[in-house]
């Protein structure tokens, strides 16, 4: 029985059976990939608050969703999906590159979750009696949905900045 | 997008020259030393100090020993260590 655990293995079949997209492993078409996939966030969030106002906006909403997604699996495509690689698959620099990118990821979600803490407390005591808990549950939900969204992807992002570049390029 | 602090006790090394001087180009040297070809950049540009093993492994592609690649103080010019004054 073979001592790769469960995750190991899952990458070793993501990483052979994924599409390689060698075209789209250069600085150019990786911005655009990052560029998208946070516009198509930003834009969701947009269409979700639309919606509260104008219904026929979720098909926006899951536009904007199908293409943030099409972009983040491109992006992890072009990284073989070495953000999610054991450590004895990456050498020294790449590891060194994800742990400074997980640290800022960090950071982030740090930034976000007080901030949304705070936000979710504060305003539900100062309108207190006049919004819907339901309502409030919901947003606090999306929040943390969209936190989770944004920070989990950058640690591929800063791999893909760093890696993604033609390696005899002058410095 | 490097990590942007360079290390504080920098390794200074000799590979890009070396490569150069055996006609390797990043990706072939990557190839013989079982890196990213990004890292041979990083470690040229001093961003990245090699592990021991990987230290080993350079010098092992060169024929040289770690003290000729790889040295806690700058290299002086080639042409300043071979015509001196």
């Amino acid at each position: 029985m073979s001592d790769a655990t469960l995750q190991e293995r899952y990458w070793r079949y993501l990483a052979a059976n994924g599409p390689k997209l060698h075209r789209l492993r250069s600085p150019g078409p990786t911005k655009a990939l990052i560029v998208t996939y946070f516009l198509m966030v930003a834009l969701a969030i947009v269409c979700q608050l639309a919606m509260l106002l104008w219904p026929p906006a979720i098909w926006l909403f899951l536009a904007c969703i199908v293409i943030s997604m099409i972009a983040w699996t491109a992006l992890r495509s072009t990284i073989d999906v070495r953000d999610a690689a054991p450590r004895s698959e990456l050498d020294d620099f790449e590891a060194e590159v994800l742990a400074v990118w997980r640290k800022r990821a960090l950071n982030v979600l740090l930034a976000l979750l007080f901030l949304g803490a705070a936000t979710f407390v504060i305003v539900p005591a100062v309108f207190s009696g006049r919004l819907d808990p339901a309502a409030v549950g919901t947003a606090a939900g999306v929040f943390m949905l969209y936190s989770a969204g944004v920070v989990s992807t950058l640690p591929a992002v800063g791999y893909a900045l760093t890696f993604n570049r033609n390696a005899d390029e002058e410095d | 997008m490097s990590p942007r602090k360079k290390p504080r006790s920098p390794i200074f090394n000799r590979v890009r020259v070396l490569r150069t001087e055996r006609d390797l180009s990043r990706a072939e040297l990557a190839d013989l030393i079982a890196v990213n070809p990004q890292t041979v950049g990083a470690l040229e540009r001093g961003e990245h100090s090699p592990s021991l093993d990987l230290a080993f492994r350079i010098c092992a592609v060169f024929d040289l020993p770690v003290e000729a690649v790889f040295s806690r103080t700058e290299f002086p010019p080639l042409t300043a260590d071979q015509l001196p004054r």
